[in-house]
Formats: C-alpha cells, sequence, structure tokens
C-alpha cells in the first residue's frame, strides 16, 4: 500500500515538474534550474562521501573542468554543445581518475588535504593558463543548439537540465541499490569487515570518486549551457564547501538528503542576499544551529523519526 | 593435501616475536581448536593467514599455492572467510544486506550494467537476495532481515557476523572466538551450525576460542600457543593433558581438566 502511494506521489511530482515550469516567472525559473544543477553536484558528492565514507573538498575543481571543457570542445572544435555535455563529465571523469589513484592511498584529514590541493590547483590553472581559459576574464559560452532548435533561454535550456538531472538521479539510485553500492556503504562501515568479505578497497573507493566526478562534470556543463559565462573564482574552495554543506545539511548517506540540502542551502542564500553584509553571518549561524539540534541533516532526521522507526 | 598449510611463520611488529616459526596443517573438513593464553598471537595467526600482515619469514599455501603477499581482499575471494574477535558488522545496515556483502565476490556485474539495471544485472540480484534469505534461515535471523545491524542483540550480531561469512560458502572458515558473550542456549546452536558446516558444507575451520568445553569438544585437533610459539598440537584428550599447555594456563588448570559433559 505504502508503494503505493509512493508511486503516485512519484508519477504526480513528475508531471508537475514537467507541466508547470512555464507558467513560472524568469526569476523562478532561473532558480529552478539553479537548484537542479546544485542537486547533481550534490547526489553526486554524496556517492563518496556519504556512502563510501570518503572526504572530498575538491568537489568544485570537477564542477570547473565539466565547464571549461565542456565549453572549450564547443567553441574551439565545434563540437555540438549536447554532445560536449556528456564529454564534459568523461573529462571530469578522466581527471577524478588521475587525483583518486594517488589520492584515495591516504584517508581522513590526509584525503581531506589532498583533496582541497586539487581543488586550489585547478583554480589557479584555470586563472593562469589564459591561453586557454582567457584567465579571470572567463568565458562567454554560446547558447547550446540542437540541430536549428537553440536552448535560447531559462525555459528551454530547463528541459535539458531536468531531463539530465533525472538521469543521473536514476543512475545513483541504480548504483546505490546493487552490488557496487553495497560495496560502497561496506567501506563506509568497516573497512576491516569489507576487505575479508573480498571487496576490493581502492576499487571501490576509485569508483566512488571517478563518478562523483563524472556527476559534477556534468553539472559544470549544464551550469555553462544555462548561465552562458564562466569564470575561475566561481570554482573555489568555497564552491566546494557549499557542495559539502548541501549534502550534510540534507543528509549524509541518504538518497534524498543531498537534494533536500541542494534545495533548502540555495533558497536560504537567495532569500539571505537581501540582507546585505549580513548574509554569511546568518547563513553562518544557522548552519551551526542545524548541525547542533538536526547532526544527521534534514531528511536524515525524517527517515530516523518517522520512516526508520515504524 | 592440506588445504592450509603454515610454514616456519615469524610475525614481528618493532623486535617483538609475535609468531615465531610456526608450523600448522590443517587437512580437509577437519575443526582445529587454536587456544592460548591471551596475547599468545592468535589473532595474528588469523591476520597473517588473511593477507591484513604480512610475515617476516615462512609460507603460507592454501590448497597447495602460497598466498604470501596476496591482499586482502584477494585471499578472502579465494576461498577464505573469516570473522572477528569485535564483531564487525555494518552496523548502519540492514542485516540483509549484511549478508549480501557476504556474497559480493560471488556476484559478477559491473557498476556500468548496474547503473543503468540492465537485465542480467537483475537476474543476479534475484539469486543473490535468494541465496542471502537461505542463509538468514539457517542461522535463525531471517525474521530480523530488515533490521539494522546495530538494533539486534549482542547473540544476533555474532551469528550475522558468522553468516555473512560462510554464506559464499569458503573452503576455509576462520572463527575469531565464535562464542565470546554467547549465553548457553546460542553457544549449543553455534557448536551444532559449526558441525553441520563441516559435514554438510566440507567447510575446514580454524577456529580461536576460550571456552575450553566447546573448544575441547568441537575440534578434531588443537593447536595450542603460548609467547608466539606453538606448544603443543594434537587430539584434545592429549592436548589437555600435556605438560606444557598446563603450565601456559596456571591457575586454570583445573578447568581444562573438567571432564566433558
Amino acid at each position: 500500500m505504502m508503494n503505493y502511494y509512493k508511486t503516485i506521489l512519484l508519477l504526480v511530482g513528475l508531471a508537475l515538474l514537467f507541466v508547470i515550469p512555464p507558467f513560472l516567472k524568469p526569476y523562478y525559473m532561473f532558480m529552478v534550474n539553479y537548484i537542479l544543477i546544485y542537486i547533481i553536484l550534490a547526489v553526486g558528492l554524496n556517492l563518496v562521501m556519504g556512502y563510501t565514507g570518503q572526504i572530498s573538498l575538491g568537489n568544485a575543481a570537477f564542477f570547473g573542468i565539466g565547464a571549461y571543457g565542456s565549453a572549450l570542445l564547443s567553441i574551439k572544435l565545434g563540437i555540438p554543445f549536447l554532445i560536449c555535455i556528456p564529454l564534459g563529465g568523461a573529462i571530469s571523469a578522466f581527471f577524478g581518475f588521475l587525483v583518486a589513484v594517488p589520492a584515495l592511498r591516504m584517508s581522513g584529514l590526509y584525503l581531506a588535504m589532498v583533496t582541497l590541493g586539487f581543488g586550489e590547483l585547478v583554480q589557479l590553472i584555470f586563472f593562469q593558463w589564459e591561453g586557454l581559459t582567457r584567465g579571470p576574464d572567463g568565458i562567454v559560452i554560446p547558447k547550446p543548439k540542437f540541430g536549428s532548435f537553440e536552448f535560447s533561454n531559462d525555459y528551454r535550456v530547463y528541459y535539458l537540465i531536468l531531463i539530465t538531472a533525472l538521469f543521473l538521479l536514476i543512475i545513483a539510485r541504480n548504483i546505490i541499490r546493487s552490488r557496487t553500492g553495497r560495496a560502497f556503504l561496506s567501506i563506509r562501515e568497516s573497512e576491516t569487515a569489507a576487505q575479508s568479505l573480498g571487496v576490493n578497497l581502492r576499487y571501490y573507493k576509485i569508483v566512488a570518486f571517478v563518478m562523483s566526478a563524472f556527476f559534477a562534470g556534468i553539472a559544470g556543463a549544464l551550469y555553462g549551457a544555462f548561465v552562458h559565462y564562466i569564470s575561475p573564482d566561481i570554482f573555489g574552495v568555497f564552491e566546494s564547501i557549499s557542495h559539502l554543506s548541501m549534502v550534510i545539511i540534507g543528509g549524509i548517506g541518504t538518497n534524498l538528503g543531498p537534494i533536500v540540502g541542494a534545495i533548502f542551502v540555495i533558497i536560504l542564500l537567495e532569500v539571505l542576499k537581501g540582507l546585505r553584509g549580513m548574509q554569511e553571518i546568518i547563513y553562518g549561524i544557522i548552519l551551526v544551529v542545524f548541525m547542533i539540534f538536526m547532526s544527521k541533516g534534514i531528511w536524515g532526521m525524517i527517515k530516523e523519526r518517522y520512516i526508520d522507526s515504524r | 593435501m592440506s588445504v592450509l598449510s603454515i610454514k616456519g611463520v615469524t610475525m614481528e611488529f618493532g623486535g617483538i616475536k609475535a609468531l615465531s616459526k610456526i608450523d600448522m596443517d590443517l587437512e580437509e573438513c577437519e575443526i582445529r581448536g587454536l587456544i592460548g593464553p591471551n596475547g599468545a598471537g592468535k589473532t595474528t595467526v588469523f591476520n597473517v593467514i588473511t593477507g591484513i600482515y604480512r610475515p617476516k619469514e615462512g609460507d603460507i599455501r592454501f590448497n597447495g599455492d602460497s598466498i604470501l603477499g596476496k591482499k586482502p581482499h584477494e585471499i578472502s575471494g579465494l576461498g577464505i572467510g573469516r570473522t572477528f574477535q569485535n564483531p564487525q558488522l555494518f552496523q548502519t545496515l540492514t542485516v540483509m544486506d549484511n549478508v549480501l556483502i557476504g556474497l559480493h565476490t560471488l556476484g559478477k556485474s559491473s557498476f556500468v550494467s548496474e547503473a543503468l539495471k540492465l537485465p542480467g544485472e537483475r537476474k543476479e540480484e534475484l539469486e543473490l537476495r535468494e541465496k542471502a534469505s537461505h542463509i538468514l534461515e539457517w542461522i535463525g535471523l531471517k525474521e530480523v532481515a530488515d533490521r539494522l545491524g546495530c538494533n539486534l542483540p549482542f547473540g544476533q550480531q555474532k551469528f550475522l557476523e558468522f553468516g555473512r561469512a560462510i554464506v559464499c560458502k569458503p573452503t576455509l572458515l576462520l572463527l575469531d572466538e565464535p562464542a565470546a558473550g554467547l549465553n548457553f542456549e546460542e553457544k549449543v546452536n553455534l557448536d551444532r551450525l559449526v558441525k553441520l558446516l563441516r559435514d554438510e558444507m566440507k567447510i575446514t575451520i580454524l577456529l580461536i576460542e576460550h571456552d575450553m568445553r566447546l573448544v575441547m569438544g568441537i575440534s578434531d585437533r588443537v593447536t595450542v600457543l603460548n609467547y608466539g610459539e606453538k606448544i603443543a598440537e594434537g587430539l584434545p584428550s592429549e592436548v589437555r593433558k600435556d605438560r606444557k599447555v598446563i603450565e601456559a594456563y596456571l591457575g586454570e588448570e583445573k578447568k581444562l581438566r573438567k571432564p566433558k559433559t
């Protein structure tokens, strides 16, 4: 019976996602797109942090690599943007692999430092390699086209982002419910036990890391398609931290947590924009209060109180 | 040919010898007790076999092939299962998921086929679940399959860890104090299951245990360690009478001589 309601709820929700947007004001349409991109980022990061239990503080770098990679491929090589989106993910995944192989020999704080350093390094390259990235000036990205159809405004881009996001959410969910997902979880819970049951720790840590880089890369490509402009200052350590805070506030290691977290943090930051100067302070206070009273995150708490306890 | 053959294994931690020149051979379908006072090196033997430690000297052969230098997951994949002194359950996962992870090495699906939920993947998942339910029924935890590992009482946690280690039918099973913390009834059940493993599933078992009645009653042969050295080996009745063993267990002499009930 429960499943029946759940299915109906899901279908209605999906239908609304497809039907409502044309009726939204441009500002809200913009926000919805923005949120969807961050949902992809948070869900991807949750795979490595929430399920596999490995710290990553360089997620913004993969976001940036996807954004720059896809933009440059389409501008310099003239590859259609729709193809550049998966390519952006693939490039980012490739760099994720390069980092993961040496970095995941470490764990805990050491891994945090390595990924943090990687994030800084990548941002520096965006700034300094002016021949490729135009440095601090950033790149203007033309509106993506599909044949003669141009994703000329936020409403059109919305469907591109929505479908991609749904596709990635389904992938994440499938993985988590499979043998690979269980291997991730076993590593988080007890590496000793996991390896005694034949789980190749290094392999699965790398898979999780590369997947989160892939998700971030796709999000970066979509971000470029949607905002039409990228510059290095976006992809810094504060960006990485904000991805992290979405995962934690929503509920780390839960399926819906990162989605809830992304929606919550983006809306919160937007609402606080009105309070010039006070924004960071209030944001900080809210984060602290949340972590004290809701250490498992919004969805983590709801799940514990109302779902798992039944 | 012995299932497991340990030859001259020495293990040192910063100059302190945890094991010195240990020899041990396990025959097929044997239950071997491994006993000794605390700190004798029993768990170190397990960690050397499973590849967590690499011995300084000596060789370890499993079914005739050396497993020295292999990684723990590779050794597990060859068919050596183990449990831990302190249960290493996946605490926040369900009982079912705990057992399913025990079946990890039997699965063949790749993360790509899983991400896209290809038909072959679904079939494999169903088969794994069936195997897992079967084991849960066998160890008496089927009713609690959906509960989280951390919510089980201690005894059930021990049985779950046991089930997780045997679900993929290893050739050799290493049990590290399986009876510790179990009540009488649970111990009887454990005794029964371990014998069934040997007799019906043809699993060779190496068992560390402090409960003398259990270990002497269940083992075909017993090996005794003290300060990293093997001081005795033989039938339970022989070992029980061995002077060195009695000395090692000074103060526990009485307990050792207690007649079997």
